[in-house]
């Protein structure tokens, strides 16, 4: 389903004039933003796509470089104002509701999923602040990631800690002032440092010494790369740094990174021992965003592998000669190509109009008048959020592995790696 | 989902005729590649799960 369709006909959401916000937003205005964001990840973002996959991130005396291009990019996306779409007002965002802002990220992902992670972890340590931070910690950090000046990190997994976070070992002890040092190594930490950015706030889990064993002992910290001073500028370099690259297939160009920290300073988010139900918050963002990524990277598999199967030829279709002024036919007369094909687009429509469902219920939510229809959106969502991610980027990976290297014969093995499929 | 397309489809489609009849091919596809495998699924996750927490480590070996 086009995006359009999903916004206009399905989900009706211009009718939705109960949610608050939504009788500010017309079919004109989402398509013009949509629209928009079309033309920046197709015209700046995908072709930094297949180049910063080669190129890769690099650590350089103790900081990470982003590939070439990647800077530029990224200050054309903050100078757009594309960082602040579904952001409070109150902080500088747009306010847009989240049912537009998934379409916005299935463009960005579908073009360059590296450089959309940037922006992507951001909005995640957005909302964990917004919905759990104090009042200062809002005022100190929010402004600054809405509009993308900062970006953010999610800080979870330790080396022997994944799934299971019960096991994490980072400590945090009071350091005065309402602070505390913060100490452990984090890995795969997705844009853990960067040169896109003049700071970044990593948010982080640690265990206070008084901690109850496993996950009930958990807090979250904010945890800036610079230290920000009492009137918002920028003061010292923190006591952390990217110890190392990490390298993920199709993503070289986020940096991914082993973090340490060093005593680092950082400020509480939310109450003592509650981190983990903070974090979640930023974490069923993430799983919806991660369910989008299953949708972005398979529709412009889907994109290349139609416009191969269009152009390239072999052999006669069975019922006949399609295209007599041709050697052969263009593969697309195969029935098996045009199974693949079939079964690639409409998982994909499918795929699309849950998530633009899973986005409104979230919308509903948080925006529903009612309080009864805005928990039982809420509790949909929860039911929802593990399917989206886990069902579409199973799906998604089998679009980009799988399908298409059997109607592109193996080429994607090789070198076709620049147009994303 | 794809119930409310294909109505949706069915209602709107006149001023792009050839737009909604592609969504109702699509969701035609659907139904009789995906949703099929359904079936197929559940009985696959009902009938292993009970034998999955009966396996010894031991079985795991070649």
């Amino acid at each position: 389903m086009t995006i359009q369709f999903v916004l206009n006909e399905l989900l009706n959401i211009y009718q939705r004039t109960e949610l608050k916000g939504f009788d500010e937003i017309d079919a004109d205005l989402a398509d013009a933003i949509l629209q928009g964001v079309a033309d920046f990840t197709t015209e700046v973002m995908l072709p930094l796509n297949g180049s910063g996959d080669v190129e890769g991130c690099k650590l350089v005396d103790g900081k990470v470089i982003a590939p070439k291009g990647f800077a530029d990019a990224y200050k054309q996306y903050v100078d757009n104002g594309w960082a602040t779409l579904t952001c409070d007002p109150e902080y500088g965002g747009q306010g847009l509701p989240e049912c537009i802002g998934v379409f916005a990220t299935e463009m960005k992902t579908a073009t360059n999923m590296a450089f959309a992670m940037y922006p992507g972890l951001t909005h995640g340590a957005y909302a964990a602040i917004h919905a759990h931070g104090s009042d200062a910690l809002k005022q100190k950090y929010l402004k600054k990631l809405v509009s993308g000046e900062w970006t953010g990190t999610m800080n979870l997994t330790e080396s022997h800690a994944g799934t299971d976070l019960a096991l994490l070992r980072t400590k945090a002890v009071e350091a005065g002032e309402g602070r505390f040092a913060i100490s452990g190594e984090k890995i795969f930490i997705s844009s853990g440092d960067h040169d896109l950015a003049e700071n970044i706030i990593h948010l982080m889990l640690a265990r206070l010494p008084d901690a109850p064993e496993g996950v009930k002992g958990i807090s979250l910290f904010a945890v800036p790369k610079i230290m920000v001073n009492a009137d918002g500028s920028l003061g010292e370099a923190n006591s952390l740094c990217a110890a190392a690259l990490e390298h993920k297939m199709g993503i070289h160009g986020n940096s991914t990174c082993v973090m340490n920290f060093d005593a680092a300073i950082g400020e509480l988010i939310g109450e003592p021992h509650q981190g983990l139900k903070a974090m979640f918050t930023m974490m069923n963002q993430a799983r919806l965003g991660v369910g989008v990524q299953g949708l972005g990277v398979s529709e412009i598999a889907y994109q290349n592998a139609l416009a191969y199967a269009k152009d390239r030829i072999q052999g006669r279709g069975l019922s006949g000669v399609k295209d007599p002024s041709q050697a052969a036919d263009p593969i697309l007369v195969h029935g098996d190509v045009r199974r693949m094909l079939m079964a690639q687009k409409s998982f994909n429509e499918g795929a699309r109009a849950l998530i633009g469902q899973q986005a409104l219920w979230l919308d509903e939510a948080e925006r529903h008048p009612d309080a009864d229809k805005a928990k039982a959106a809420n509790k949909l969502a929860a039911l929802f959020t593990p399917i989206v991610k886990g069902f579409i980027t199973a799906r998604g990976f089998n679009a980009i592995y799988a399908d298409p290297w059997h109607h592109r014969s193996g080429l994607d093995v090789d070198s076709q790696r620049s147009d994303g499929a | 989902m794809w119930t409310r397309s294909a109505v949706t489809a069915l209602e709107s489609g006149t001023e792009d005729k050839a737009f909604y009849e592609r969504k109702l091919k699509t969701a035609q596809f659907y139904m009789s590649y995906w949703t099929v495998q359904t079936r197929s699924l559940r009985k696959q996750v009902e009938s292993s799960s009970e034998l999955m927490t009966q396996l010894e480590e031991a079985d795991f070996d070649l």
